[in-house]
């Protein structure tokens, strides 16, 4: 044995990991069996159960956090539950930046939690193998869920027919909008950009003319990020729309094209950026940044004169922030650019993320889980899940309803914020809003309504997208970046764009072609 | 190691006696010893050697979802997909590259290290040296790498910022594939070479102190003294663990090279292991990475085989 052992620990080293969650997934295999052997059993059998909440629930609920409080179980709402439900809910939320990677380990370890958030990309790799309960066969009987999350239509999203393995995870389409320093505008004598040339203008003025006025060249235009995975740009959406780049995949006569392959709508976007970035119109650190970076940078450190702003975290958030730095600051909406040819377009969600529930777990668990959902949904669920609970999160004064400090601190609003919520522009507006704040993010979503930039192909599904789209993209990006950072000339877009066709694009835009003739019968 | 070592020893020393006079007692003699192996042996077999049976999923489209017996067989695709790769060039050249600045620049720092310290005559001195040099070791690599980013980016960082108010231009440390692999170097010995200097302190501790006094009197330098007394007394030291190091040659502290890629300086930074989490863990191919992990686990065998020979053929003591 002594022979053997530092080759044991050379070769168990590389695959302790791996390995380890072999007994687990050995536990998920016999689990699928049971399962399925219980649907074919009884196939209406998940929830149609009646659930007499005599027995206390342990829960967990796994979702993508975006910062703030996290759950306590002490907290007003966590208690009410419990009351209501007779549930120990173990409400955890990771930050997006890990996401993907925590539910993919979770699914190497066959221990997914009782319900969960799911992106696009594993709901569409998961959901035919049994591991999301399909509700189509009990949804009649919690009508909030139709009635509340935009329709049967709505609930078949990215499913096969008759069967519904999620629930829509509801998105402002035109959530975020650019906003700009109307404080720096004014003192530097400048006007609202409405071209992208008056913006590039207006942000070189930011980045050298010191609308700051402290004396130093410490500001600059606007900054950007990757999308978590570093396939994709973050917060410069309206500017890839004006050069004429599709949010992923676009329709052009009448089949779908990736961005990918816009030569020349690609080079224009990178001749922009290349100068934003040689002039220090860019964040430098654009490449580096964290996917919630260029935010953070706008409202606490105000150096940044242009942010992609989320209209309900603006006068929540960042108004207050930015006054901490700069009591002068004022952000006003800035309408997305027009491009060379006129085009425009802002920053367009697609509904694609689903609340998903558990199909190994006990039915009991099950039907818990659905009157929950369900509840949520209701009326008093939507107050009570957006606003906490009267009393403990916030008060009425008179006519007036007032947050207290528990809400802040319990986070008393993240079932509503990151799980579940109502299909409805109105999702983080509290009771106690002052209904001029309230018309006002109105108006910033009514403002960027008429510029949605909508993919083409959410919702269709590409098995090699699923199996090698993030790689490609990466390999793809990583071209485009360097260009931008001067690093490789402009030029070597076509052979990027060559590239990510002939190892695996073409036969990704097939693949999607395809669903997307046969979604359109 | 150390256990691997005793149990032989013990079996030496048992079983010399037993050669001439038989069998069964020498082994009844024995049993308390062999139970004291017990757990050692048992540590090895349960928590090393049965995992290793996960392996075979290399040789399948595992599915977690249909576990072992239920994943189709494959066999040697992951392998012929590894190998076709385009890719498979850039990461071997990767790999080896930051193993070979870790084994020739990060691996002689502490040994660098200890002999500069053993110089040091006051003790108070050498003590509080030691003692800061050691702390980054408990420093994690993400408050390291995200100290690297405050100082060093181009945008808002320290350095940046100090260069640019003196009128130089901004360097682009972080996302100037350049300067990866001097950024990954310098990151490694400035966390760690304290902490490994220790081995190599304790090595030197061990020194009579009459071989300095001879070398004096003999008229030795300090140099002289180095040379002569303080290196051949670290050298079964630095060949075992020289040894060690090629077996992980091409472990290179994932969570490290991670957490400094970015999109920019991929092309230098992207190594099997980040190469396995983004296909294994980010996209699910299982299966194709356990495949990657046995490929480094096979080269990292053959390279501690040959090295053990290596060390035996000049005269060294090898690992086993």
């Amino acid at each position: 044995m002594k022979r053997w052992l530092p080759v044991s620990i050379a070769a168990v080293l590389a695959m302790g990991t791996i390995a380890g969650c072999g007994d687990s997934n050995d536990n998920a295999a016999h689990s699928v069996d049971s399962g399925s052997a219980d649907n074919t059993a009884a196939p209406s059998a998940p929830a149609s159960a009646q659930d007499d909440l005599s027995k206390k629930l342990d829960i967990d609920i796994l979702t993508i956090s975006y910062g703030g409080a996290s759950w306590s179980n002490d907290s007003a709402i966590a208690q009410f539950l419990d009351k209501k439900f007779n549930v120990h809910l173990n409400f955890q939320a990771i930050s997006q930046d890990n996401y993907e990677e925590k539910l993919n380990v979770l699914a190497a370890a066959g221990k997914f939690p009782d319900a969960f958030l799911v992106q696009k990309a594993d709901f569409l790799k998961w959901r035919d193998k049994g591991v999301f309960l399909d509700l189509a066969p009990v949804i009649d009987q919690y009508p909030n869920l139709t009635e509340y999350l935009g329709g049967k239509e709505s609930l078949q999203f990215m499913n096969p027919p008759g069967k519904i393995y999620g629930l829509p995870y509801y998105q402002i389409e035109t959530q975020t909008s650019f906003g700009i320093r109307k404080d720096w505008l004014d003192k530097l004598g400048l006007q609202l950009p409405t071209t992208i040339d008056e913006f590039y203008d207006v942000a070189k003025a930011f980045a050298t003319q010191d609308p700051d006025g402290d004396g130093k060249a410490d500001t600059y235009g606007f900054s950007a990020s990757l999308v978590q995975n570093k396939t994709d740009f973050k917060h410069i959406d309206p500017i890839k729309a004006a050069f004429g780049l599709v949010n992923n995949w676009g329709v052009k006569d009448g089949r779908l094209i990736s961005w990918h392959t816009q030569t020349q709508e690609l080079k224009d976007f990178a001749t922009f950026m290349n100068k934003a970035y040689k002039e220090g119109v860019l964040d430098k650190d654009f490449a580096i940044n964290k996917v919630k970076d260029p935010q953070d940078k706008y409202e606490s450190a105000g150096k940044v004169g242009i942010d992609d702003v989320v209209p309900n975290n603006f006068y929540q958030s960042i108004v207050p922030n930015l006054k901490k730095v700069d009591p002068n600051a004022e952000t006003v909406q800035l309408l997305p650019p027009k491009g060379p040819t006129g085009l425009q377009g802002t920053s367009t969600n697609s509904i694609t993320q689903k609340v998903v529930i558990n199909a190994k777990i006990d039915k009991e668990k099950q039907a818990r889980l659905l009157d929950m959902f369900n509840y949520f949904l209701s009326d008093e669920g939507d107050i009570l899940t957006k606003n906490g609970v009267e009393g403990t999160d916030y008060k009425k004064d008179g006519d007036k309803y007032v947050k207290l400090d528990a809400f802040d601190q319990d986070g008393a609003n993240q079932i509503s914020t990151l799980l579940l919520r109502r299909f409805d522009l109105h999702t983080q507006i509290h009771l106690w809003d002052d209904p001029t704040t309230v018309a006002n993010v109105d108006q910033w979503f009514k403002n960027s309504e008429p510029f949605k930039w909508a993919d083409a192909a959410a919702g269709l599904e590409s098995p090699t997208a699923t199996k090698q789209g993030t790689t490609l993209d990466q390999k793809f990006m990583a071209t485009l970046i360097k260009v931008i950072m001067g690093d490789q000339p402009i030029g070597d877009i076509d052979q990027a764009v060559a590239d990510w066709k002939k190892n695996g694009g073409d036969q990704i835009t097939k693949e999607y072609n395809d669903a997307y003739q046969a979604s359109q019968k | 190691m150390s256990m691997g070592e005793k149990e032989e020893a013990v079996a030496q020393t048992a079983s010399s006696p037993v050669g001439r006079s038989g069998g069964a007692a020498a082994w009844f003699r024995g049993i308390p010893i062999y139970l004291m192996i017990l757990p050692g042996f048992l540590f090895f077999v349960i928590f090393k050697y049965i995992p290793m049976g996960g392996l075979v999923i290399a040789f399948q489209e595992y599915d977690p979802f249909l576990g072992f017996q239920g994943s189709p067989w494959v066999g040697l695709d992951n392998f012929h997909r590894l190998f076709s790769d385009p890719d498979f060039g850039m990461l071997l050249r990767n790999t080896l590259f930051l193993s070979g600045l870790n084994l020739f620049l990060f691996f002689p720092a502490p040994i660098l290290l200890a002999v500069l310290l053993n110089e040091v005559s006051r003790s108070w001195f050498r003590k509080s040296v030691q003692t800061i040099i050691y702390m980054p070791h408990f420093l994690s690599w993400v408050i390291v790498v995200n100290i690297t980013v405050v100082l060093f980016a181009t945008q808002d960082g320290g350095i940046n910022n100090l260069l640019d108010s003196l009128g130089y231009h901004r360097i682009e440390f972080l996302t100037d594939s350049h300067y990866f692999r001097a950024l990954y170097v310098f990151q490694n010995i400035w966390k760690e070479s304290g902490w490994s200097a220790i081995i190599f302190l304790a090595a030197l501790a061990g020194v009579n102190p009459m071989l300095y006094e001879a070398a004096v009197i003999d008229g030795a330098s300090r140099w002289r003294q180095v040379w002569h007394v303080t290196l051949p007394a670290l050298k079964s030291t630095i060949v075992i663990l020289f040894i060690l190091r090629l077996g992980q040659v091409l472990d290179l502290g994932f969570e490290h090279v991670l957490l400094i890629q970015n999109p920019v300086n991929l092309n230098v930074a992207d190594v099997f292991d980040t190469y396995v989490y983004r296909n294994g863990v980010l996209q699910g191919n299982f299966s194709y990475s356990t495949t990657v992990g046995v490929f480094k686990s096979a080269i990292g065998l053959v390279l501690i085989i040959l090295a053990n020979r290596l060390a035996k053929a000049f005269g060294q003591e090898g690992v086993y």
